[in-house]
């Protein structure tokens, strides 16, 4: 009776179990599959008690499995609780066809309604006696995995978010039930193999059974490194990544909802904190300095966070002219600006997801292949279904650079943009602080420049993203009135919100900044240009957009790309974005020479810095704060540990020799000296060889000369009388005869030895070798958990002797 | 190399060493081919010890241990063991005078500077006793009287392995008691044939006269007990007869006695080297003679065949030498 087998096997099963938790909601199906696990481990003790045949236990196995769920899900129409009737059997049959419909309306995760639990659980249980069977009562726990792998594919199998550190967790816990199935399985066998054959019999049961600690942890070591192997390898590899963008990763809004909406913020913060930036986007434009690229629109203060804007009235793209732009006075003057868009190739969209096209603001004309629907609300392009990696597109858009005039004569908010003037109860608190902020100010949008002045001014707010994302008003009022830390979310919410209290309508956009620039009007865009920004509405001039995140200077982190908009400089002058197209600034200002090189130029000479200079794959290094330079010091460190071996090995001898003093050190000094050189090229010693023995062994291995001979015997005279005898020899000569003895060596050795004497000498490496795996041993913790484990069982033993060894 | 040997004689203990090799050159002209065996049996006598010699008939056991006698001129007497002798046949016995009318004490075979045991296996255990505690005593006591016995005394017992019926092998306390074991071996065929030229005509055991008196070899002796021992090779010899007493091959590893005469006999090794000093190397080359035949091999090492012999070398190979400073 194998019960090791049996409660491994039910581990991993209830292990396996955990990764239907991505699928549904509610925790009340875990319990039942429990349940079921332990009927299965159960009835198949049970059949096991006589060699049945394998059929007849998987029968017994599922009949017991139709029992309990009978039994726990009908139990009030069973007849004594369990045995099924007809009645019980329809009340089963009606929960697993409502399951059933639930499935095939709802994408997954889906609530674990009665029905959902029974079929979750009927799952849980088929598997469980398939395991016991096939990993007990035929003893192939290797084959075992099969079933388990059906479980744990499930969520993959569906749209389920399988991302982040609670899938990482659960892979983990599936791989260590099974790894315990294996485990307990090859104690079993171990035990037969480790068997020594005895001569001679004596007193066998009272013999220790044999010692196959060590193996056991070797196969632990190696099933944990497996294990770290599988979580790691994937993080490391580009390719095996899903990039989260665009809506794809949405988690969607619980089983009722038949089309997932994206979350804008999760990305965001998702795509910031990214362990290395990847290309999202590559660009072309016709602009010098091209505008951000927009994608979510949020524009609903709700009392938790900000939400996707209501949505308008969307018109299918191509089928005529473009929604026009809110608020945007006919016949302003705007520069066109041309962009052509290639999206990353390794993009991937799920398929029931709303997915939005990066875009700069206001688009008016767009270019693209597949069904999209552009909202006349936002201008923001979405579709459905439509496959984004690779995709390219044209977009022309303004670049909105309104006269000074026209926003002196901004006047109230319509009706139409008054939802974009709510805000709750939770931040009136702000209207102080508001106000205090844009003392002096006359117009809205002197205020609204104002608060970007305010926020980004030297030593008022620090940029950091080691800040909670979280997106409560307190936590904001928390930034603004205390902390002053934070990122573009905390940063563009704030101006939003002080916005709002001045009676400025306003939204936040997430998308991305334009990026760096890579060459000849290309650009490129990298996760790590994931933004937010505030839009401010003015009735003439549209929704404008404003950058209250710090820019990235020497010394001061900050958004790495941000810039802040033209129209927002100070009264310095102003050059229009659009370089050799711009026919006209239509700024009041006097457009002087240093009006040309103002802001944007400086910006753009930023950006080019930041760029790299070629436009092959793999992701831009630039981050939102300035790092240390990681390559060039990887490869000083890289050099200086190709070096350091061979430079130190003179040094370690002439410091040996230096703090010698007296025969009998010297003597010692000389013969370490001998031993590190014949490690050195590869000769070696044991520790038990005596010196002469080693002498001699040395004398035929290296040809030696008579002189080096006598050379030789110097040294193993002198550490003989240094060592054992009551006074030292002297030492005179042996600095030279170790010296005439390395000769001896290196004319000795192949060439190869001789190189690594020099290069890579081993008395150098074998302490730091000797070293690291001392710190290893420090470690291993399945080291010390044997260690302990054998502790254990000795005191175990030792205070009750009548027990047998055997465990 | 000025020693003081003791005695006050004035000798170096490079004279001394001299007699000493002078001493194995005899024995090696009579028993050719076996310098180191030769050279063992030397130091168990320079060391105050024991030798035990196993091996099969014929291989010159005895005349090993009778030329070792002649050759120093000290007093040898042999006993051959048989199943009947009586411990008073080898301590002596206190017989009556009928002219003086009181018992008088009529010393044994045991009262000889070099006492030959041949195939010691076969008296009876009692027997084989009196003769230990001789060896360990160093003194005869019968009826109450205690009889020094005189120095240089030496105990050469031989043992043939192969007839085993009707003996007693000599259990472990008593092996102990042996500083040394050797086995003779075959000789070599050169050996062998020279061997053919020397003992044809006439026995070169006849021929051979003493070298080295027995009042040198008292002062060698004196002389090896004051060879230096410096305290890492002590702690290697330590080292050693601990690694063959938790050597999980062996069931029985080393007795502190074993390692008193492992320190003797490598004193006694380093002096034949004109050394006043050990060294590691002594330990190493007497590990084997001195220790073997007192370890008893563990049951996974019988079922292996690897008898101690086989274990000991591995032991010696595993434990490193002292950190010197």
């Amino acid at each position: 009776m194998n019960f090791r087998l049996t409660i491994a096997s039910a581990l991993a099963t209830t292990a396996a179990s955990f990764a239907l938790i991505p699928v549904v909601q509610g925790g009340g199906w875990w319990w039942a599959g429990l349940g079921a696990t332990l009927v299965a481990a159960l009835v198949g003790t049970l059949t096991r008690v006589r060699k049945i045949p394998a059929v007849l236990c998987l029968l017994a196995g599922l009949v017991a499995e139709c029992l309990y769920l009978n039994a726990l899900f009908a139990g009030s129409q069973s007849w004594r609780g369990f045995i099924p009737t007809g009645r019980s059997l329809r009340a089963v049959g009606v929960l697993i066809r409502g399951a059933t419909t639930e499935m095939a309306k709802y994408a997954p995760p889906v609530q674990a309604r009665l029905g959902m639990s029974l079929v979750i659980a009927a799952g849980i249980a088929v598997t469980a006696v398939v395991t016991d069977l096939i990993a007990v009562r035929l003893q192939r726990p290797a084959l075992a995995g099969l079933p388990l792998l059906v479980l744990f594919c499930v969520p993959l199998t569906t749209s389920a978010d399988t991302h982040g550190f609670g899938s990482a967790f659960v892979f983990c816990l599936a791989m260590a039930g099974y790894l315990t199935l294996l485990a307990a399985d090859g104690k079993s066998r171990l035990r037969v193999w480790g068997q020594i054959v005895r001569r001679y019999d004596y007193d066998d049961d009272e013999a220790p059974p044999p010692d196959t600690r060590l193996i056991g942890a070797a196969g632990r070591r190696l099933g944990f490194t497996a294990v770290i192997l599988a979580v790691c390898v994937p993080l490391l590899l580009p390719g095996l990544r899903h990039h989260p963008l665009f809506g794809n990763s949405g988690t969607g809004h619980g089983g009722s909802a038949p089309l997932s909406l994206p979350e804008p913020l999760v990305q965001l913060n998702r795509q910031l904190r990214a362990h290395s930036p990847q290309t999202v986007l590559t660009y072309h434009s016709t602009a010098q300095l091209p505008p951000y690229l927009q994608v979510y629109v949020l524009g609903r203060l709700g009392t938790a966070t900000w939400s996707l804007a209501p949505p308008g009235r969307t018109v299918p793209l191509g089928s005529g002219p473009l929604p026009p732009v809110p608020g945007l006075r006919t016949g302003s003057k705007a520069v066109t600006v041309l962009e052509t868009i290639s999206l990353g190739s390794t993009l991937t969209s799920a398929p029931q997801t709303l997915a939005y096209l990066p875009l700069p603001y206001p688009s008016r004309t767009i270019q693209v292949n597949g069904d999209w629907r552009v909202d006349d609300n936002t201008l923001t392009a979405v579709t459905v279904g439509t496959r984004l990696a690779g995709l390219q597109y044209s977009v022309s858009s303004l670049a909105l650079d309104p006269s000074q005039a026209t926003l002196n004569q901004v006047t109230g908010p319509t009706a139409a943009v008054a939802g974009y003037l709510e805000y709750p109860q939770a931040f009136a608190s702000l209207r102080r602080l508001a106000r205090h902020i844009t003392v002096g100010a006359p117009t809205p949008y002197d205020k609204a420049v104002a608060l970007q002045n305010w926020f980004r001014k030297p030593g008022n707010f620090t940029y950091t993203l080691k800040v909670s994302p979280s997106q409560t008003p307190d936590a904001l009022i928390n930034f603004l009135t205390k902390s002053k830390k934070g990122y573009c979310q905390q940063f563009a919410f704030g101006m939003a919100v002080l916005a709002r209290l001045l009676n400025i309508p306003s939204r936040v956009v997430v998308g991305y900044t334009q990026g760096s620039p890579i060459g000849h009007g290309n650009w490129r865009v990298t996760t790590s240009d994931a933004h937010a920004w505030p839009e401010l509405y003015f009735q003439g001039a549209g929704w404008l957009r404003f950058e209250p995140t710090p820019s990235a200077s020497p010394g001061h982190p900050g958004q790495a790309t941000a810039v802040p908009p033209i129209y927002t400089a100070p009264k310095s002058g102003n050059v229009s974005r659009n370089g050799r197209h711009a026919s006209h600034s239509p700024s009041p200002e006097p457009t002087g020479q240093a009006g040309r090189r103002g802001p944007n130029k400086g910006n753009l000479d930023k950006l080019r810095h930041l760029s790299v200079p070629q436009s092959g794959g793999g992701a831009v290094r630039q981050h939102h704060q300035s790092r240390p330079p990681v390559g060039p010091i990887a490869l000083v460190v890289l050099g200086l540990l190709v070096v350091t071996p061979g430079a130190a090995r003179p040094i370690t001898r002439r410091v040996r020799w230096l703090r010698a003093s007296g025969d009998a050190e010297r003597a010692h000094a000389a013969w370490l000296g001998l031993r590190d050189d014949l490690a050195d090229h590869r000769i070696g010693s044991r520790p038990s060889e005596t010196p002469r023995a080693l002498a001699g062994r040395l004398r035929v291995d290296l040809h030696l000369t008579p002189i080096e001979g006598d050379a030789l015997d110097r040294i193993v005279h002198a550490e003989e009388r240094a060592g054992y005898a009551p006074s030292a020899a002297d030492s005179a000569l042996l600095h030279d005869d170790v010296r005439m003895l390395r000769s001896a060596m290196a004319r000795a050795c192949p060439i190869l030895d001789r190189a690594a004497a020099v290069f890579a000498p081993a008395s150098v490496l074998l302490p730091a070798r000797r070293g690291m795996s001392a710190a290893f041993d420090a470690f291993d913790a399945f080291g010390r958990i044997d260690l302990l484990g054998a502790r254990l069982r000795a005191k175990v033993r030792r205070r009750s002797p009548g027990l047998s060894t055997r465990t | 190399m000025v020693l003081d040997t003791g005695k006050g004689t004035g000798r170096t203990l490079d004279d001394l060493v001299k007699s000493a090799h002078r001493v194995g050159s005899a024995v090696e002209t009579v028993i050719e081919g076996k310098a180191q065996a030769v050279r063992v049996a030397l130091t168990v006598l320079l060391a105050e010890g024991h030798l035990l010699i196993e091996d099969v008939p014929g291989v010159g056991k005895t005349m090993l241990a009778k030329t070792l006698a002649r050759s120093t001129d000290c007093t040898v007497r042999r006993i051959q063991f048989t199943p009947d002798l009586l411990p008073s046949d080898i301590t002596g016995v206190s017989a009556y005078n009928q002219e003086r009318r009181e018992f008088e004490f009529k010393p044994g075979p045991i009262f000889a500077n070099i006492v030959v045991g041949d195939e010691i296996n076969r008296a009876s255990p009692k027997t084989q006793s009196a003769l230990l505690e001789c060896m360990e005593e160093r003194q005869v006591t019968v009826d109450g009287q205690t009889y020094p016995l005189a120095p240089p005394f030496m105990v050469i017992a031989t043992q043939n392995p192969i007839e085993m019926e009707g003996t007693y092998p000599l259990p472990e306390a008593q092996r102990d008691r042996f500083t040394a074991r050797i086995s003779m071996g075959y000789p070599s065929g050169e050996a062998e044939l020279a061997m053919m030229d020397s003992h044809g005509s006439f026995s070169p055991l006849e021929a051979l006269e003493p070298v080295a008196s027995a009042a040198d070899m008292q002062e060698l002796i004196a002389a090896v007990r004051k060879v230096h021992v410096a305290a890492p090779l002590k702690e290697y010899v330590i080292s050693l007869v601990t690694a063959t007493r938790t050597s999980p091959e062996l069931r029985l590893g080393a007795s502190p006695r074993a390692t008193l005469h492992l320190l003797r006999a490598s004193r006694a090794w380093a002096a034949l080297d004109g050394r006043d000093f050990v060294i590691p190397d002594d330990v190493q080359s007497l590990a084997m003679p001195v220790l073997a035949h007192r370890l008893l091999p563990s049951t996974e090492a019988l079922g292996a065949r690897r008898l101690p012999e086989q274990v000991l070398p591995a032991i010696v190979e595993r434990v490193p030498l002292p950190t010197l400073r």
